[in-house]
């Protein structure tokens, strides 16, 4: 069953096609990993689907019902709910109060009491093993622990499908595998998840599916091991380094 | 050219650097690997004289530099390439990298180091004109590598190159890098992706805890059971 489907997806910058013509399936309880170089269109696209850019071309279909259009707060109620690259929290307000945001704009109207988005943004902190640090200001938090913050500002908007954009950058390997595991653990919630991210260690042991963008198109999509074994992916994304790494 | 000797720094009552003492030659390309936590920030602010330490010192051609303000650091020729950038988005590509001259005269010399750094990322020259916010990830780390040597440091610090970056992009990164030491520039990375320090450094430090816990070349670090084990994922 796909739950999202992508046709023709297309977002110019004046002459510059950031994503062109992009088709692409979200199937339901699936983990699909984005990946491409620097640049390629990937962040685009997810601005484009979540309401953050206007399309150029193209439509998403949201279960069958399009939502080209619609504003970023109306598809974050339909249940599309995302993490940004570069973490802007309310700095002033606590870890647990920036994450009741999430929880009081959420999906379904989101919680209209406060003590109910207080209860499950404690909740959704727990769950992401930042309980300790609710109490915290939100600017007292390191790099690792703001995109914790973000992914449990996420979740409480109690999403269908939520779009990870690069939340594991930063992180040691131990680190790494904790995300990983917290990551299938949302999957198993009943979440579909689309995963942008460069640590191909975690890229290749999260994502069902992998799907790879080149100067604004897709490129290539299939299993973890067809794709990363792929010649052209290796040109084009994974380069040398990788390609020494993968054969010592 | 740089030395740090027995360094001790925190914030408050919390000490976060112990003891913390190494050196880059002159020449040299050097890396300081360590997690998030381990006091990686806290030593490149101690240097560029953005906190004080409580004891210890910095040297610099083997002038003390220590609690210098950071203005007066970068015009003895320390310049630091700032984790996640940090151009001026506003601005275009050339005038981030003419910022990095800003302390400059002589003005003949500044264009060439444009052009220099120009063909050592080609994409900067077709970019020129560009706000620096619109470029990728990767063209604006390129970009803020070269707004540093505009600066014609003595030492040029990168404190993580490899941030959000694509492993392609990375490989030109370290090539590039590699090309501006064998020009002539020393260069100290501050990295947490060790597999990249060790690709790019031929010396390393290893930092836990805010101590050093390991030092040598890094084609033997690579081979330490602790490093592959605690920072490779092997």
């Amino acid at each position: 069953m796909h739950i999202l489907q992508a046709r023709r997806v297309t977002k110019m910058f004046g002459g510059l096609a950031a994503v062109s013509l992009v088709d692409f399936d979200l199937r339901e309880g699936e983990i699909l990993g984005l990946i491409g170089p620097n640049g390629s269109g990937k962040t685009t696209l997810v601005n484009v689907i979540t309401g953050v850019l206007p399309y150029s071309n193209g439509d998403v279909l949201f279960r069958s019902q399009s939502i080209r259009g619609l504003r970023p707060h109306e598809i974050g109620r339909l249940g599309l709910s995302r993490t940004f690259q570069v973490v802007k929290p309310f700095r002033n307000l606590s870890v647990l109060q920036n994450v009741m945001v999430g929880a009081l704009f959420g999906a379904r109207g989101g919680a209209r009491e406060l003590a109910k988005a207080r209860s499950q943004a404690e909740e959704v902190l727990e769950f992401v093993g930042l309980a300790h640090r609710a109490q915290a200001p939100a600017e007292s938090l390191n790099v690792p622990e703001r995109k914790r913050m973000e992914l449990a500002r996420a979740l409480a908007m109690r999403p269908t499908i939520l779009f990870l954009d690069e939340v594991m950058a930063g992180l040691n390997p131990a680190e790494i595998d904790e995300a990983v595991g917290l990551i299938k653990r949302i999957r198993d919630r009943g979440i579909t998840l689309m995963v942008i991210e460069h640590v191909m260690k975690a890229i290749r042991n999260v994502s069902d599916r992998i799907m790879v963008f080149h100067h604004g198109e897709k490129l290539t999509e299939g299993s973890p091991e067809e794709v990363l074994n792929n010649p052209q992916v290796v040109s084009a994304y994974l380069g040398r380094r990788y390609a020494e790494q993968a054969h010592a | 050219m740089l030395e740090i000797r027995g360094l001790n720094a925190g914030y408050g009552e919390v000490q976060i650097l112990r003891d913390v003492s190494f050196s880059v030659g002159k020449g040299e390309i050097v890396t300081l690997v360590g997690s998030n936590g381990a006091g990686k920030s806290t030593l490149l602010n101690t240097i560029c004289g953005i906190i004080y330490p409580w004891s210890g010192s910095v040297h610099l051609e083997e002038a003390d530099i220590t609690g210098l303000n950071s203005e007066a650091i970068v015009a003895r020729g320390i310049t630091q390439v700032p984790e996640g950038r940090r151009l001026f988005p506003q601005m275009s590509v050339k005038e981030n990298l003419l910022m990095g001259a800003y302390r400059r005269k002589d003005r003949a010399e500044i264009q060439r180091d444009l052009e220099w750094v120009c063909e050592l990322f080609p994409i900067l020259k077709e970019r020129q004109g560009q706000r620096a916010g619109s470029l990728s990830g990767g063209e604006q780390q390129m970009c803020a590598i070269a707004r540093g040597l505009m600066a014609r440091p003595k030492i040029l610090i990168v404190d993580e190159l490899s941030l959000g970056l694509a492993p392609i992009i990375l490989d030109v990164l370290v090539d590039t890098i590699q090309k501006i030491h064998r020009e002539g520039t020393t260069i100290f990375v501050v990295e947490q992706d060790v597999a990249t320090a060790f690709d790019v450094a031929t010396t390393g430090y290893v930092l836990e805890n805010g101590q050093i816990v390991l030092s040598g070349p890094t084609a033997e670090l690579k081979a330490n059971p602790h490093v592959k084990k605690a920072y490779l994922g092997l």
